[in-house]
């Protein structure tokens, strides 16, 4: 008896043993920011900084340093912390988060001016100011001219490994300093721009200094602006210029939960069909949002499972969402709108238009995949230095997308063309790369594997000819029998004043001959 | 003992009419109905539809902190007063600060500095508004000296101090304004016809200054101008100089200029709301095939999909501020575009004129709560109280644009009538009431085609509003005039 008990406990415990590891808890990093400076368009290096550590899979929490309590960084057992200086001048109420920094064990990094002496320490390295200059920045073979700075705190002497080089534009002598610097388990980074070579260093640096490895990635080439009253001849085209073209694609593009039964709808799921067939994904933004209310997080659910049923009702598969990186920082537009997908692609926060947040928690979800938007513009137009859309070797560091704007004239089509196939580096390649998405909703389940559909396990083909539009259903209107009444009421006063009228007008006729007859001379 | 009754019955009349005119009587009962429904605690007024912070900026009104700011449900009974550097331009261009600004001016001197009470501004209403209802009973019994005179005076009050039109003086919609300009302009014209004032000019003045504050309130008001020009031509019957009608046609050319002025000072953003407004709810809600409609004036066929949206809708594709949609939709078309639309197809048209008849007589605005929070009623509860006639407008005034259409008939062909009998016997009075009755019926026609053609069937009840309001006068004039015989003639005491 005892025997088998012990076998049966052996057995479970080998059962126990043998089941799926929980996929780990992603490593927590604190953001800590100075000031938004919003002058200098600091929020959105900050935006920046957070979709690319979403991206290398970590959980960012982001805060303002004056809002840091004593203690945090060990309560709430972050594995890492990034200073990230935007204002230089900035008055600090507190100084809990400098001294729990110092003490905090995990990776370190700063990034802008006022490197602390500990820090300093750290890095085994010392650093000076140099004000209006203009920096070249240098990586292996690749070098690009930065924007006029009018300070900027460099780094004279290092130890460890760096990352690209800045070589003052001066006439004389000219001084090199490093860009990136690891020293053990913390870093600096003297400045962070979001587009550029300054962007591709910091984000191998980053990602070496965070994950300890730097990976090379072909980014996924992805149109936006895509909507459904977008010019769809010229998206039709788009998706066909880049089929001939061998490029693997990726669509962000939004939908509507309204008037799907008119053809327009139905014109716009037989071009993302095309889009499909073209070796295309799609992935589906997320829609506008004005305002809020308690009620958002239920609407917005309700909005986004109508989408997608209208979707793959029209065979249109979408392989993740794609959203502002703002959508990401709330626990509402997280949990409703994003956390039934395993993909999600993170564009820029938009700049002409209000953020309207449901519920701000300034945590960033964490995906099976989350791709990096960065704007095809940040890399080709490149004043002075290499245009680095002509690298053969370019190679990202996180999972990027590159993202073009769907042009909406001929004109704009025909260059997008003209830029992307100028293009020397490969695209990566969904069908080839052995992607592999999944979306839940509700029971079902849409997946996407190395170039094919599944919903709930069953592999579905998307139609290649263009399928026939249902036909319209009338729709009965409901009246109420009040409304019968006064509808009557109203008819009948109108042929009621009508006759009126009429005989008004008649009496009116003989009234007059009547009196004209009073006067008349018999 | 009958004859004592009857005796001191009379007597007692006698006194009475002695004492308090059918005018007098008119504004003591509204100001007592009004006046208890806006000014005694819990009061009662419209809640925010979200259009109030058009004015409260740049009157330097702003959302108390701390204090919950109940859009739509509740009314909201005090506003803070900026106390630095207003910042904010006039949002818009409109003559309703002219009445916000007295109201904060009279809260600061008698309540507070920091805190406006809506109140004062319903008070500043509230007695402009009495003002008005006193020269439209003067102005609908006068020369008349009979008992009926108190019948008229109550008929005034039952039309008049109807909660749906007074429940407005406590908001910052501006359609107080509109409703107590249209007042004066009305009964100073009247009683300019009627001759009631020996000296001309105060109503002379009145008139014109009304007018213009209601045409200079609203963007929508614009078109009216062309309407007050017919009615002021009317004043041509009365003067005999040369000059005097030199006068007359400049008065017309002002009016007509502070409606252009008021039209062409059109934010942008409003009128990209109401130009989008006019195609999702207008054009491509009733339109049986929408994608051919847009593709026909030469649009994008796909925008089809926003039927029936409005402005601020969340959940949309797209940014409708953005330029894409700028430049493909709300640039694509203008007035011409829409009204051209319409006539191509008019069974289009016609439905939606039937639904701007549905909503014609509708005052009370349903979407808004009439309490304040402290009150304990439910979210955007309506208030009954003294609202029976608009209730049986409402109810019983036929929703058919046809209606509307053989009232105005109806109504020409009677007055045009009387105006014939005008000319032949040299009396402008029935010339004067000619023109307004023309006037007042473009008004209501032309309302109901502007709203559509300018703004769809968004917001339509409030857009109609001056429908309601000039019906209102339409029929106590005509009730009026019959009561005291005058209809095809001037007054005479004998009949």
């Amino acid at each position: 008896m005892r025997r088998s008990l012990a076998l049966l406990l052996v057995g479970v415990g080998l059962l126990l043993w043998t089941q799926p590891v929980q996929a780990a808890t992603p490593p927590k990093i604190l953001l800590a920011y100075d000031s938004q400076n919003v002058s200098a368009d600091s929020e959105y290096q900050i935006d920046s900084l957070q979709r690319l550590l979403t991206s290398l899979n970590l959980e960012v929490h982001t805060i303002a340093i004056d809002q840091y309590h004593a203690g945090d960084l060990t309560r709430y057992k972050f594995q890492g912390v990034i200073t990230m200086i935007n204002w230089p001048q900035t008055d600090f109420k507190s100084q809990t988060f400098f001294k729990d920094r110092q003490q905090f064990t995990g990776v370190k990094l700063h990034i802008g001016p006022k490197l602390a002496a500990d820090e300093q320490a750290d890095l085994g390295l010392s650093v000076k100011s140099v004000y209006h200059q203009q920096f070249n920045l240098v990586s292996d073979k690749l070098q690009q001219l930065l924007p006029f700075s009018s300070s900027l705190q460099v780094v004279t002497q290092a130890g460890g490994q760096v990352f690209g080089t800045l070589k003052a534009q001066t006439p004389h002598n000219k001084p090199q300093y490093p860009y990136g610097v690891i020293n053990g388990r913390v870093g600096f980074l003297p400045y962070y721009r979001r587009s550029g070579l300054s962007f591709l260093v910091a984000s191998q640096m980053i990602s070496q200094l965070f994950t300890g490895k730097v990976q090379a990635m072909p980014p996924l080439l992805t149109i936006t602006d895509v909507t459904p009253v977008s010019d769809l001849k010229k998206l039709d085209q788009l998706s066909e210029f880049l089929y001939q073209q061998g490029i693997p694609f990726a669509v962000s593009a939004t939908s509507v939960q309204f008037n799907t039964q008119l053809a327009a709808f139905h014109r716009y799921m037989l071009v993302l069909q095309h889009i499909e067939n073209r070796n295309g994904i799609v992935f589906l933004q997320t829609p506008r949002v004005y305002d809020t209310s308690k009620k958002t997080g239920q609407q917005l659910g309700r909005v986004m499972y109508r989408q997608l049923y209208d979707l793959t009702k029209n065979q249109v598969f979408p392989v993740g969402v794609s959203t502002a990186n703002y959508w990401n920082q709330d626990s509402v537009y997280k949990t409703q709108a994003l956390g039934f997908s395993d993909h999600v692609l993170l564009l820029p926060n938009p700049t002409d238009q209000a953020q309207v947040y449901a519920q701000q928690s300034n945590i960033s979800g964490v995906y099976k995949q989350a791709y990096y938007a960065l704007n095809e513009h940040s890399l080709a137009t490149v004043k002075s230095g290499t245009d680095l859309t002509q690298e053969y070797e370019l190679k990202f560091s996180a999972p990027t997308a590159i993202t073009v704007a769907l042009p909406s004239t001929k004109k704009g089509l025909v260059g997008v063309e003209k830029r992307l196939k100028r293009v020397r580096w490969s695209w990566y390649n969904p069908a080839t790369a052995n992607l592999q998405t999944k979306l839940t909703l509700g029971k079902q389940v849409i997946a996407y594997q190395s170039g094919s559909y599944f919903l709930n396990g069953q592999h579905v083909l998307v139609p290649t000819l263009d399928v026939q539009q249902p036909k319209k259903q009338q729709k009965k209107s409901y009246t109420a029998v009040l409304n019968g009444f006064f509808n009557f009421q109203s008819y009948v006063l109108i042929i009621f004043i009508s006759g009126a009228l009429v005989i008004l007008v008649v009496f009116f006729f003989i009234g007059r001959r009547v009196y004209r007859n009073m006067f008349r001379r018999k | 003992m009958q004859i004592t009754l009857k005796r001191s019955l009379t007597r007692s009349y006698d006194w009475f009419a002695r004492h308090i005119s059918p005018a007098q009587l008119a504004v003591i009962l509204a100001a007592v109905i009004v006046g208890w429904l806006l000014f005694i605690p819990p009061i009662h007024g419209y809640a925010d539809n979200g259009d109030f912070y058009r004015v409260m900026y740049s009157s330097g009104l702003y959302h108390r902190l701390g204090h919950t700011y109940n859009h739509n449900n509740f009314v909201v009974q005090t506003y803070g007063i900026m106390q630095y550097y207003n910042e904010h331009r006039a949002t818009i261009f409109s003559s309703q600060p002219l009445f916000v600004m007295p109201a904060i001016w009279l809260n600061r001197l008698l309540y507070s500095k920091t805190i406006f009470d809506i109140r004062f501004l319903g008070f500043v209403y509230y007695v402009f508004y009495l003002g008005g209802l006193y020269l439209l009973t003067e102005a609908l019994t006068y020369p008349a000296k009979r008992a009926r005179n108190y019948l008229i005076a109550i008929a005034v009050v039952f039309v008049f101090a109807d909660s749906s039109l007074t429940l407005y003086f406590n908001s910052l919609f501006a359609e107080p304004v509109m409703l107590i300009t249209m007042l004066y302009s009305f009964s100073a014209f009247l009683l300019l016809a009627r001759q009631r004032y020996r000296r001309r000019w105060p109503m002379i003045l009145v008139f014109f200054v009304s007018t213009i504050l209601l045409i200079t309130v609203k963007q929508q008001n614009a078109p009216l101008a062309l309407s007050f020009v017919i009615m002021e031509l009317g004043l041509l019957a009365l003067v005999k100089v040369r000059r005097g009608r030199l006068y007359v046609f400049l008065g017309a050319l002002v009016l007509l200029g502070s409606g252009v002025v008021t039209y062409t000072l059109i934010n942008k953003e409003f009128s990209d709301i109401n130009g989008y407004q006019t195609m999702t709810r207008g054009v491509l809600l009733k339109s049986k095939n929408p994608e051919k409609a847009l593709t026909e004036g030469g649009i994008d066929g796909q925008f089809a999909l926003f039927k029936g949206r409005t402005y601020y809708q969340s959940y949309m594709p797209i940014a409708l501020g953005s330029d894409y949609v700028m430049k493909n939709l709300i640039g694509k078309y203008d007035f011409t575009w829409v009204l051209k639309h319409y006539l191509q197809h008019p069974d289009e048209f016609g439905e939606m004129l039937d639904l701007t008849a549905k909503d014609g007589q509708l005052v009370q605005v349903r979407a808004v709560g009439d309490y304040v929070q402290a009150a304990g009623k439910p979210k955007q509860a309506q208030t009954h109280y003294f609202t029976l006639y608009s209730l049986m407008m409402e109810a019983f005034f036929p929703r058919k644009f046809a209606f509307y259409i053989l009232f105005t008939f109806v109504l020409i062909l009677v007055y045009a009538f009387s105006a014939y009998q005008g000319f032949k016997q040299h009396q402008p009075e029935l010339i004067m009431r000619f023109c307004f009755v023309v006037a007042a019926m473009t008004m209501i026609l032309g309302v109901m085609v502007v709203s559509i053609v300018g703004d769809g069937d968004a917001d339509l009840a409030k857009h109609l509003f001056m429908v309601a309001v000039t019906t209102d006068l339409l029929v106590l004039l005509l009730g009026t005039d019959i009561i005291n015989h005058r209809l095809w003639q001037v007054y005479d005491d004998k009949r």
